[in-house]
């Protein structure tokens, strides 16, 4: 009896213990990690940034966060901490993160859209904390650099992007280039080409490989964006945009001519066998459709980078500059140190050696400099993709002009040519962003979930167009879709007078 | 009337295979394709679509997996402990809390017995969920991550043990076995335990199943990759290919031909779940009859 007496204490004394730790915890204003760390670190600043990945983190992280931190706690007295999500995740989870009150300085929203963070006040404006802590890239956004200043929003920076290696944008068609030398069809790297040429092309391919699917839409993939051209002010296309360089009047996309030919010109293919049968469900992509030999090639952007050696870029619109809101590092309100995360975004941004070191880890153990002057890299003796702990990365960092390719075809110089072009066509809405009211967004959410049902099946080519294209845009108007381009095109207007 | 009887029993035999059969057919079938598709060519399968019988076979799933395994072992690695402890700590703490609510005279019984009842009907949302579980007790980025939330412990469980222990062991017992000086933990240990194998084998294989295929504990509570269970690391796989596929005109400078492919990500589902296909038919003896028996009386 006794000893059981004694068990149930020892039992009750442990809970008791335990709930005591949990209160504990409940009372400390700030989490335990970083306040002990501050006192270990008086002068230098602890800043915690989140680290995307594709899934994996990568085995040196560890590795690379310590070389980081030997440079920039003597350079600019910043240590990183780095807190490694995939980008996949980072979509869904950092609003709750912030939220719910989760420390982070520097936090990279990826592909989403910065004006719910701003509306629920999650991110910190940065006018004043670049102006006072990023010298660098404040002398650049004065001399009229816009990675910082094209996510304004009520007159206020909201987030700094990385540099991009080449600006502009335009449709194209990336394909293998044995499948066109095979043919008598002629390539010209400059030339503006119609859907129709584009059609021969399908036919030639089709007639020497009869199994094959030339053109590789897929209906997760497809978008008109890849082949015509126009501008939705930052907005999702759905929402009204301008079709052209001179155009000052938002239309609806779905409705114009060029789509309903786009649309037509994909139902013809269809029915002619250019493209994959499955193409408006399959989950295969079309990187992989054209690797395994299913198609010869896919619509996609026609920067440079976006095709490699073997492949040839077709262009199928002229070359122009839209307007770019594609987020960036923004520092949250659950920031401690928002100065030192600024000061370290200035030291990035200012220095390449730095972003690479972010970007593809140490020199020598995770690549070699191949060519200095063209800025090529390779991965050391012995390394390869498989094995290499640090190999894969998103390039979210400084500027990307400076950081080393794997590749020659994304040579800096082919990039700056293209970034001439569109430098010089740029759409008219430049400089401002679509910020859509509550009425709007709802309407918005309703218009898009239209897209969606219709969009994968259209842009196959997989239905019978006479049909579901006018449900679509019956669909479309139905959700509000004129109301919408009603309002973007007044604040377009407003926008064009203050000019 | 014999004759009759045993011509409508045979009637009823022959439909009653026809009907089961077409449900084993309708649950092997999957399986079937999962495996055949992981052990055929990547280029065949995205060209023909995957086939039961594939015409092109290739270990090449396989051996990508050999040659991820530290990563993949590691998320095996964590699957089992995640399973074993989880289960282990799970069947502990709800055979103690029914083993208490069975007493008939447990004071305030019935009012835990509610506030038990209440939570298999509400509960708080996940987003205070994650706040207490992230701010409080600091589970983020650590195993108890994988292994508190949501599967330890839930109230139908514990009514299920609750009564089976009030229903299949005669009281009698353990007031005999108090008589001759028994205390309430020797009771518990040496008498209620071992009399209720069957319904602890079969909660236990429950829990062990669903620790096994969770993800979503991982998706909210695990961002290190290096804890990544099994299914989050498929999950998170599949997820951030589809990611890279939808935006590769944004993201430049990544190399989607580092990333698995269709079947490589077929091959890791069927290594996750082949430990319990193999589990499985040792516990079935359990299953029905631990069930049934604590079903009865309420």
């Amino acid at each position: 009896m006794r000893k059981q007496f004694k068990k149930a204490a020892a039992v009750l004394l442990c809970t008791a213990t335990a709930l005591s730790v949990l209160a504990g915890c409940s009372t400390q204003t700030e989490p335990e990690q970083s306040g002990s760390e501050k006192e270990n670190t008086s002068e230098t600043d602890h800043i915690v940034v989140t680290y995307l990945t594709l899934g994996q983190t990568p085995a040196d992280l560890q590795e690379v966060q310590d070389a980081l931190n030997e440079r920039s706690v003597k350079d600019i007295g910043v240590e990183v901490e780095f807190k490694p999500v995939s980008a996949y995740d980072a979509m869904s989870q950092f609003t709750t993160w912030l939220a719910t009150g989760e420390r982070y300085d520097l936090m990279m929203p990826l592909l989403q859209d910065l004006n719910t963070y701003k509306e629920q006040g999650l991110i910190q404006p940065l006018t004043d904390l670049i102006a006072e802590n990023a010298p660098y890239i404040q002398q650049m956004t004065d001399e009229g650099w816009t990675y910082a200043s094209n996510n304004t929003m009520d007159g206020e920076i909201w987030s700094v992007m990385a540099v991009p290696n080449v600006t502009g944008s335009g449709g194209g068609f990336v394909v293998k280039k044995q499948y066109v030398d095979e043919t008598d069809w002629a390539y010209d790297e400059n030339k503006v080409y119609t859907l129709d040429e584009l059609g021969e092309l399908f036919a030639a391919i089709k007639e020497n490989h009869p199994d094959m699917y030339p053109c590789g839409q897929t209906g997760a993939t497809a978008s008109y964006g890849y082949v015509g051209m126009f501008d939705a002010m930052g907005g999702d296309q759905a929402t009204g945009v301008l079709m052209d360089t001179e155009s000052t009047e938002i239309v609806n996309l779905y409705e114009t001519d060029e789509y309903r030919d786009y649309l037509q010109h994909m139902r013809d293919w269809n029915l002619a066998g250019y493209i994959y049968p499955d193409a408006a469900v399959t989950d295969s992509s079309q990187e992989e459709l054209v690797d395994s030999g299913v198609a010869a090639g896919y619509f996609m952007v026609s920067a440079p980078v976006q095709a490699d050696d073997s492949e040839y870029m077709i262009r199928l619109t002229e070359v122009f500059q839209p307007t770019q809101a594609m987020g960036g590092w923004v520092v949250p309100n659950t920031a401690e140190e928002p100065e030192a995360a600024v000061r370290f975004l200035n030291y990035v941004w200012e220095n390449p050696d730095i972003a690479n070191l972010i970007q593809w880890g140490i020199e020598g153990e995770h690549y070699v400099v191949l060519d200095e002057e063209k800025n090529l890299i390779g991965f050391p003796e012995g390394k390869d993709a498989t094995n290499s702990g640090y190999y894969n990365t998103l390039g979210l960092w400084g500027d990307t002009r400076e950081v080393y390719v794997w590749s020659e075809s994304q040579s800096q110089e082919k990039n700056d040519a293209y970034t001439e072009e569109a430098m010089n066509n740029p759409m008219k809405d430049i400089g401002v962003l679509y910020s859509p009211s509550a009425e709007a967004s709802t309407k918005i959410a309703a218009i898009t979930a239209v897209v969606e049902q219709y969009e994968p099946s259209l842009e196959t080519g997989s239905v019978d167009l006479d049909q579901y294209y006018e449900e679509f845009i019956n669909a479309l108007k139905a959700a509000g879709v004129d109301d919408v381009i009603a309002e973007k095109q007044e604040q377009l207007d407003a926008f064009l007078k203050g000019k | 009337m014999s004759d009759v009887m045993s011509k409508q029993g045979k009637i009823m035999q022959i439909c009653s295979h026809i009907i089961l059969a077409a449900m084993s057919v309708m649950a092997v079938v999957p399986f079937w394709l999962l495996i055949a598709a992981s052990f055929s060519d990547t280029n065949y399968a995205v060209a023909e679509g995957y086939q039961f019988f594939p015409e092109v076979l290739s270990l090449d799933a396989y051996e990508y997996i050999l040659r991820q395994w530290a990563q993949i072992g590691r998320a095996y690695l964590v699957t089992i402990v995640v399973t074993v402890a989880g289960t282990a700590a799970s069947l502990i703490i709800v055979s103690m809390l029914a083993y208490g609510l069975a007493q008939e005279k447990l004071p305030g019984g019935k009012v835990i017995f509610a506030l038990i009842l209440i939570t298999m009907l509400f509960n708080g949302g996940i987003v205070p969920q994650y706040m207490i579980y992230n701010n409080f007790f600091h589970l983020k980025n650590t195993i108890f991550g994988l292994i508190i939330p949501n599967l330890l412990l839930n109230g139908f469980t514990v009514v299920l043990v609750r009564n089976y222990f009030r229903s299949s062991i005669p009281g009698e017992l353990s007031e005999a076995m108090r008589i001759d000086g028994a205390g309430t933990f020797y009771i518990y240990r040496h008498l209620i335990l071992p009399l209720s194998k069957p319904i602890l084998a079969t909660i236990g294989l429950m829990e062990a199943v669903s620790y096994w295929n969770d993800w979503n504990n991982g998706l909210y509570y695990i961002t290190d990759s290096n804890l990544y269970s099994m299914q989050q690391l498929l999950n998170e796989i599949n997820n951030n290919v589809n990611f890279l596929a939808n935006n590769s005109s944004m993201l430049g400078g990544v190399d989607p031909g580092a990333l698995p492919t269709a079947t490589m990500r077929l091959a890791i589902a069927v290594i996750a779940i082949l430990p319990v296909l193999a589990v499985y038919p040792f516990f079935q003896k359990y299953f029905a009859k631990g069930i049934t028996m604590g079903a009865v009386k309420g």
